[in-house]
């Protein structure tokens, strides 16, 4: 009974809400936006919420088994759901006004992340939008393919970007992670084709193996010959350096470049990869002052 | 479970044969699987996806394969001296929590749907479970569902006890072998499962062993690469085997890089 029911669950897939404006634009049942950006490490959280710093979500992702608070307030690092953010593919700003705030003249934001009001045309320039989703929710690694099938049924992008991280112990290369910063990729045969220059990201040295949803998204793209890229950080400590986020943010950068995407880069780089530095060494110290 | 084909011509599996790893103790069956595909140079044919598998991907881990993506199950062709080609699945990632028999009832089904002639699955069994006779000689062990027994024994090959297949059975029902022998049963599925002793460790030697044991049962075509200079080829930097056997690019840092020259 105990393995039957973990089978069932393994094949649950997530459960997604949209916002009523966001759920308008769908075309033939599916989301379509140029980019869609998965940040599933602490690391690659922190810095895509300081460089594109969007406040009304599109969307949850929530699987059956998370536990859901008293009422979504507002999107918070600290929520067991993982949050979707729609934002401009040139400028990273977030691709809906608010048209509450415009109607009641306020500079509040509307605490409900259901109840957001758009204009029809705003609705028809998704598809010049890239999704960012927020997995800050620790994934079983049984749970990955079956998350990536539940969102790639409803959100059609021309591009994946995954960025994940490796732990130390699990890498096999020629360098040593914990003297630099070091970070690979791993992209699919379409990703290859699809993209107008080439990066200079180095790829993941063979004998390493990425699993979770990085590997899920890579191996569902893979199969059917669709464009995707997983960003691997090894990680030899609890909370990455500057130096990391940095090359982090720039090889982001590169890899959304190649594949037309301009909403991150420039000086802002440099600045979300400084808070985000900040935020988790102050994370890090204090989850080692209580024992 | 679904098969890609990695080109746009089908696969033709009627009659043929597929070796196929079992994820055990000492991973022998993958190892020996990863070394004849880097000897053979063979070609990847498509991926299988399941559910029931963890996810996992890498890059180049064959030689002639560099710059491929490596999936969790993946199909490589083996063309033989006589017959239908021998299909060779490579398994990567093991069963997710709680998947271990239904992994291998989608495996069985797959199997009897592209009604392939025969299944050789190689697999490593525990060196304490030997008993006394077993410490010395052969290790290599078989249970087969047909025919298959008479040409085992001309090998050389010892069929496990009853009595110790009974009780492993039991013991390690949701392992495999076990639970894809089931399956194969279940099926009526023509089956020879090889299995070797071996203890965890540096299992390079065991998965040469059953290499060479596969390659006398399906007669593989492995012969010593032969080099210009008239030594044999390996590639710089990974570990080297005696011949034929040609280690892949996957196993150059299994024990991590090279200690930095400073320190001496």
């Amino acid at each position: 009974m105990a393995a039957s029911n973990n089978t069932n669950l393994a094949h649950q897939q997530p459960a997604i809400y949209w916002d009523s404006v966001t759920s308008t634009s769908f075309v033939g049942g599916k989301l379509h936006v140029k980019q869609l950006v998965i940040a599933t490490s602490p690391a690659s959280c922190q810095l895509l919420r300081h460089c594109c710093p969007a406040q009304q979500a599109a969307g949850v992702v929530m699987l059956p088994e998370q536990a859901q608070g008293p009422g979504i307030i507002l999107p918070s690092p600290a929520d067991k759901v993982c949050f979707m953010y729609l934002v401009n593919d040139q400028t990273g700003q977030p691709s809906q006004p608010n048209a509450l705030n415009q109607q009641n003249g306020s500079s509040s934001i509307d605490k409900s992340v259901f109840q957001l009001t758009l204009s029809a045309s705003a609705a028809a320039k998704q598809r010049d939008c890239s999704l960012l989703v927020f997995c800050q929710v620790p994934l079983q690694p049984d749970r990955a393919i079956s998350w990536i099938r539940g969102l790639l049924t409803v959100v059609e992008a021309q591009h994946v970007l995954v960025l994940a991280s490796l732990p130390a112990f699990s890498y096999r290369g020629p360098d040593d992670p914990s003297e630099e910063a070091l970070h690979y990729v791993v992209q699919t045969a379409a990703a290859k084709q699809q993209s107008k220059d080439k990066h200079q990201i180095p790829s993941l040295p063979s004998g390493s193996l990425i699993t979770g949803l990085a590997a899920a998204a890579i191996q569902h793209a893979e199969v059917r010959r669709q464009g995707a890229t997983a960003l691997i950080g090894v990680e030899a400590r609890p909370a990455p350096d500057l130096a990391s986020l940095t090359q982090l943010a720039q090889y982001t950068e590169q890899v959304l470049k190649t594949h037309g995407s301009a909403f991150m880069q420039g000086d802002s780089l440099l600045k979300a990869a400084k808070h985000a530095e900040k935020t988790m060494s102050s994370a890090a110290t204090n989850s080692f002052m209580y024992v | 479970m679904h098969f890609f084909p990695a080109g746009n011509a089908p696969c033709e599996f009627a009659g043929a044969k597929l070796l196929l790893p079992g994820v055990t103790s000492a991973n022998v069956g993958q190892l020996a699987i990863d070394l004849i595909i880097s000897t053979l140079h063979l070609p990847c044919v498509g991926q299988l996806e399941t559910s029931c598998l963890l996810p996992c991907a890498g890059i180049g881990a064959f030689d002639h394969l560099s710059q491929r993506v490596s999936l969790s199950l993946e199909l490589f062709e083996c063309p033989v001296a006589q017959g239908p080609p021998v299909f060779v699945l490579q398994q990567r990632a093991p069963a997710a929590r709680g998947c271990q028999r239904k992994y291998a009832e989608e495996l069985a089904r797959w199997i009897s749907e592209a009604v392939f002639a025969e299944v050789v699955l190689i697999a490593s069994l525990d060196a304490n479970l030997r008993q006394d006779r077993q410490i010395a000689g052969q290790q290599i062990n078989y249970v087969s569902s047909g025919s298959a027994a008479a040409v085992c024994q001309e090998l050389g090959w010892e069929q496990l006890e009853g009595g110790l297949m009974a009780a492993l059975g039991q013991q390690q029902s949701l392992l495999p072998p076990w639970t894809l022998i089931e399956a194969f049963q279940h099926r009526s599925i023509t089956y020879t499962c090889v299995l070797a002793f071996a203890a965890e460790g540096n299992n390079a030697p065991d998965a040469m062993r059953v290499a060479d044991a596969v390659n006398q049962y399906l007669h593989l075509l492995i012969q010593q690469q032969p080099q210009p200079n008239g030594k044999h080829h390996a590639s710089k930097g990974v570990m080297s085997l005696p011949p034929p056997w040609l280690a892949p690019l996957s196993w150059k840092y299994v024990y991590g890089p090279a200690s930095s020259r400073g320190f001496y």
